[in-house]
């Protein structure tokens, strides 16, 4: 029979098939949109061909699919179907990619491995490589696809995700759709050298192409080659596939503005439809009248498809928060087997990080200097790379970024990441993955996808660190719904919670107050494997009627001197270490002040909206007739912290500090 | 200018120094670095170099005082043309002793916070302190008595619960045995409990008594009786003769018709007179209102209706308010003397005995004689804090004074 490149009648009309129902499909939403029953939508006409072509390179469920929000046609041929893409157009409760949570197009379906994509462009690059090393362990010959426009190719994530996949040849296939527009910016004010595919030709390693994105069959070329290499272990690729955006960026844009209606009407006339449908027709394989019956065939169904649509069911509103955690808060394990008489926080990490090694081969441990033979920069992580090889313990490159992001793909792909971040003061440059990634997967995919990965970060002052090595960080992290944060006094709290948090089904991030890592006050006895401390437990460190204190960290020890420096009776003051602040132990601060009717939040980190403001306003609310005298908080200056020990002293809360509060609330 | 001298530290644990001996006196010149004093320590004697040259114009320590480091023990003025002109103290700035210095460093702190929480003082109350106050039936009025510990007199949870634990309550102190039965209060009652107490603890009640002769008053009921009651559908009674009489004796002293509200005495307008009926159960004191507007039968009406209404329950909440003086009328019940309670917030109560007959002593122009007389004890309970007594008893003897006298002839 007539083959066409290689491809079969058949093979061909199921390529055309895909194009036309992704065509119709964007026809379809544009209309409905105008017809007030959609508010977003984003077009891929003019890609169709090459997201086609990658396609069908690839293996649905098996491989791993980060698409953009412009891989309609890539998505369709993956298996999506119109009632997937019209679902999630319609925000309905069935729609796979979110059950209605996010705008149409952002794609996401657990059975094709489609990972849930949201709305930052680039953040799915270093979760691309995430996945990549998760399959690079699994040893099956998988690949991750990963895709954006070419705009996207400007942010650091898209350079530190081709610096990881080239190093450490990961089989991640980065597609960059180039139809020269981010919006309305041209590339030639994007891209150095007004191409991606010579800007990305520094990486080692890494396959370059640079196709026809309008002609299905050079990118279907490019594309196999690339997918051979990667399954072969050979490294990543970039594919540049040129194409033409025929509609603009979305339905909030109007391309007309900056673009003229000659230009337009030349891209029309590259439509790869158009030309997919020529060329079958010039060479004999396809009849005219059979394009056009699938072309009226597909029509219907998109018209049937959106009317079975838009009559499905919205989700319950009563289901508008679920899914923000796992709902899974494990019990612990409280019986406690010392194995030694006394440890240190920070060998208590490490003990705790070896057990729980050794219990899970899922778990990897990566970040800057904690491979050995250094094991970290405060040794946290020593031994480890000894004992479990290179594979599992490693070291991250100068990224933070990176080593969160990917994190995230690997927790996605079924691994139990737990990184370090040097500094908490560092954290920032892998706040976009932490905010709109991390905090949001599950929520976002509807419960579809998770990424229970584990961010362990020193934090904390005292040490004539400066500005940026004595930074507290709470503040930030608690307001942020769907991370557990864990924030330890002393050793056998640290291992227990960092235990836990090994083993939970949801992101934490575990600050470790570096000041405390070897003190003697936060030693304890070391406990056993088994013990395990469930999130949202306080600890009541003292017991007493008059006054209840509230805190956690460096600061509980501070909170017991200055109760014993006051010389205050026993049974006056009651001291709550809090040892989570997310999830918050406020029954054990309700039934306190309950007794005393007086509360005092001490932290560390900075006053204005510190985690005090947040446990002050709880108390005012849920306390409000129990209360004997104003809630009040000792905490950091509102200022940078400084390195001179006298100006630190005056900025860091200190023991004075906190007997003074003391005094003026007990004599209130 | 002048220059302070210290007390130098002679070791690291040193805390302390001796004066041993002054090596110049006052109006002496100075050069630096000249030795111009010898101190002692527990571990070295010393001889102490001037810091810079000039006159000594003060010496505030003593051979043998005990000085702590740091603290001034003299002064030298480097200004040596105004040295000679300089006067020199005649009282020495005394050392404070080392205990009154170290409470001044404490001092400080506790100062300054005890700013940053004032606000209202004794009469603030928290949260807790209210809802303690509320649950366990403490009017505002007996929290205003509470002892408090707290900063500025604050009433603390602790003191209003200690102040719980000591007010007596004989009924939860009292055993109970088999045949004990416990009776919730019911709501009313609860109420007039509350009231009871609350005008006992607000008021400063003293009572006067005067005994009044109904005899003029009693044969004119009994000759009209009838025609009255065929006439009105209801018996003429004593009430509307005392009701006048108070009203006429308000009109002669209104401050029996004030209510004293914070440090202010409000006037009232009307002469609104609260009835104490005795109802099922407990009592209400509906309000005959304005009653210096009616006449002698429209008050016989207004207390007949009111009376009527208050035992069917047919009063709207109107109308148990508002009163400006009452009258309480136990003689129903054959006491001949009592003494109420005031009815918050007025300032006086007529508490009205029963009228019986009596012995008295009459005087004539023929001399004394004994005769038959309905006799009546009135009491007035009033305010003390606004009325005094010369008030209250000109106001008992002129309400006596209506009745004796009443203008039979001009009452309908």
């Amino acid at each position: 029979m007539a083959r066409l490149y290689g491809f079969q009648k058949k093979d061909l009309i199921h390529v055309y098939e895909n194009m036309v129902l992704a065509r119709k499909l964007d026809e379809k939403m544009m209309i409905l949109l105008r017809q007030g029953k959609g508010y977003f939508h984003t077009a891929c006409s003019g890609h169709e061909a090459a997201q086609t072509a990658a396609a069908h390179t690839l293996k649905p469920g098996k491989d791993w699919f980060y698409p953009y929000y412009r891989d309609g046609a890539f998505t369709t041929g993956l298996g999506m179907t119109a009632k997937d893409q019209l679902l999630a157009f319609f925000a309905k409760a069935d729609d796979p990619s979110s059950g209605g949570r996010q705008m149409p197009h952002h794609f996401g379906k657990r059975e094709l491995n489609i990972v849930t994509q949201s709305s930052p462009t680039g953040t799915q690059f270093l979760q691309a490589v995430g996945c990549g090393m998760a399959c690079k362990l699994n040893k099956e010959k998988e690949v991750v696809y990963v895709s954006s426009g070419e705009g996207t190719t400007s942010q650091g994530d898209f350079h530190e995700a081709l610096n990881w996949a080239s190093r450490e040849k990961l089989p991640v296939i980065f597609h960059i759709q180039d139809n020269e527009y981010a919006i309305s910016v041209h590339i030639s004010e994007q891209t150095s050298g007004g191409s991606v595919f010579s800007m990305v030709s520094g990486y080692q390693n890494l396959g370059r192409f640079d196709v026809d994105g309008s002609d299905y069959f050079e990118t279907h070329l490019a594309f196999k080659k690339a997918v051979d290499r990667a399954r072969k272990g050979k490294g990543p690729a970039v594919i540049v596939s040129h194409v033409d955006r025929l509609k603009p960026h979305s339905s909030s844009d109007d391309h007309l503005k900056y673009r003229t209606k000659d230009e337009i009407e030349e891209m029309e006339k590259n439509d790869p439809i158009l030309k997919f449908r020529d060329e079958c027709i010039a060479n004999k394989v396809i009849k005219k009248e059979e394009f056009e019956k699938i072309e009226i065939k597909l029509k219907d169904q998109v018209d049937q498809d959106a009317d079975w649509a838009e009559a499905q069911d919205h989700p319950e509103s009563s289901t508008a928060t679920d899914h923000v955690y796992s709902g899974k808060l494990p019990d612990g394990s409280l019986t406690m087997k010392t194995i030694n008489e006394k440890i240190v926080i920070v060998d208590a990490i490490n003990h705790a990080l070896a057990e729980e090694m050794e219990r899970n081969d899922k778990m990897i441990i990566y970040g800057q200097d904690i491979a050995d033979p250094k094991g970290g920069v405060f040794t946290a992580t020593k031994g480890l790379t000894d004992k479990y090889g290179h594979d599992r313990v490693f070291n991250g490159p100068l990224a933070e970024s990176s080593i969160v992001g990917s994190a995230i793909g690997l927790a996605t792909a079924g691994y139990k990441p737990v990184v370090e971040i040097q500094f908490g003061d560092y954290i920032w440059t892998a706040m976009m993955q932490i905010r709109n990634e991390l905090a949001t997967i599950r929520y976002r995919s509807n419960n579809a996808w998770s990424c229970p990965a584990v961010i362990r970060v020193p934090v904390g002052g005292y040490i004539h660190g400066g500005l940026c090595h004595s930074q507290s960080i709470d503040g930030y992290f608690i307001h942020m719904p769907g991370i557990y944060i864990a924030y330890p006094s002393n050793a056998a709290d640290a291992k227990g919670l960092l235990k836990m948090a090994c083993r939970m089904d949801d992101p934490v991030i575990f600050m470790e107050h570096k000041g405390i890592y070897r003190q003697g006050y936060a030693v304890s006895p070391e406990p056993d494997e088994d013990y395990l401390l469930p999130f949202g437990q306080a600890n009541l460190v003292l017991e007493g009627t008059d006054i209840s204190i509230i805190t956690w960290g460096a600061m509980v020890q501070q909170s017991i001197d200055a109760v014993n420096s006051l010389s205050l009776d026993d049974g006056v003051v009651e001291i709550i270490d809090l040892r989570t602040l997310n999830p918050l132990d406020f029954s054990t601060i309700n039934k306190s002040i309950q007794k005393t009717g007086k509360a005092l939040i001490v932290h560390e980190d900075n006053l204005t909206n510190g985690p005090g403001a947040e446990i002050s306003a709880l108390i005012s609310d849920r306390c409000f007739e129990m209360l004997d005298g104003p809630i009040r908080r000792v905490a950091s200056k509102d200022s940078p912290v400084p390195y001179n020990m006298y100006l630190e002293a005056k900025v860091l809360p200190q023991v004075s500090d906190i007997e003074e509060a003391l005094i003026e609330l007990l004599e209130y | 200018m002048l220059v302070d001298i210290i007390m130098p530290k002679m070791g690291e644990s040193i805390t302390e120094g001796t004066i041993i001996e002054w090596r110049k006196k006052i109006g002496d010149n100075v050069k630096k670095d000249e030795v111009f004093l010898e101190i002692g320590t527990d571990k070295v004697d010393s001889e102490i170099p001037a810091s810079v040259s000039g006159t000594l114009v003060e010496i505030l320590a003593e051979p043998n005082d005990v000085v702590d480091v740091g603290k001034v023990i003299g002064r030298i003025n480097t200004d040596t043309e105004a040295a000679i002109e300089t006067p020199v103290q005649d009282q020495p700035e005394p050392i404070v002793p080392k205990e009154a210095e170290a409470l001044q460093v404490e001092k400080p702190v506790r100062k300054s916070t005890a700013k940053k929480l004032a606000g209202k003082r004794k009469s603030f109350f928290t949260p807790v302190v209210m809802k303690i106050a509320n649950e366990k039936n403490v009017p505002m009025t007996e929290l205003d008595t509470v002892q408090g510990t707290g900063r500025g007199g604050r009433v603390t949870k602790k003191d209003l619960l200690a102040y719980l634990d000591d007010r007596s309550e004989p009924v939860t102190s009292s055993k109970l045995s088999m045949s004990d039965n416990i009776e919730e209060m019911e709501y009313m009652r609860k109420k007039i409990a509350d009231h009871m107490r609350s005008s006992l603890d607000t008021a400063a009640h003293v009572h006067v008594m005067t005994e009044v002769d109904m005899t003029t008053i009693v044969d004119y009921v009994t000759a009209k009786e009838e025609s009255f009651s065929s006439r009105e559908g209801f018996s003429l009674t004593y009430t509307p003769f005392i009701v006048t009489a108070a009203v006429k004796a308000i009109q002669r002293f209104p401050l029996m018709n004030c209510s004293l509200e914070g440090g202010n005495i409000v006037h009232k307008k009307n002469i609104n007179i609260g009835m104490a009926v005795s109802i099922e159960n407990g009592l209400m004191v509906p309000v005959i209102e304005k009653c210096e507007e009616a006449n002698f039968l429209g008050l016989c009406r207004r207390v007949r209706d009111i009376t009527v209404r208050t035992r069917d329950k047919k009063l709207s909440p109107d109308e148990l308010q508002g009163s400006t003086f009452s009258i309480s009328n136990f003689g129903v019940f054959n006491v001949t003397m009592g003494t109420p309670i005031i009815n918050q917030p007025n300032v006086g109560i007529l508490g009205v005995g029963a009228i019986k007959k009596r012995p008295v002593v009459i005087e004539t122009e023929a001399g004394d004689t004994i005769g038959i007389r309905s006799m009546m004890i009135l009491t007035l309970g009033f305010d003390h804090r606004i009325i005094d007594g010369a008030g209250g008893s000109q106001f008992i003897d002129t309400v006596r004074k209506e009745l004796e006298t009443v203008d039979l002839e001009r009452l309908f």
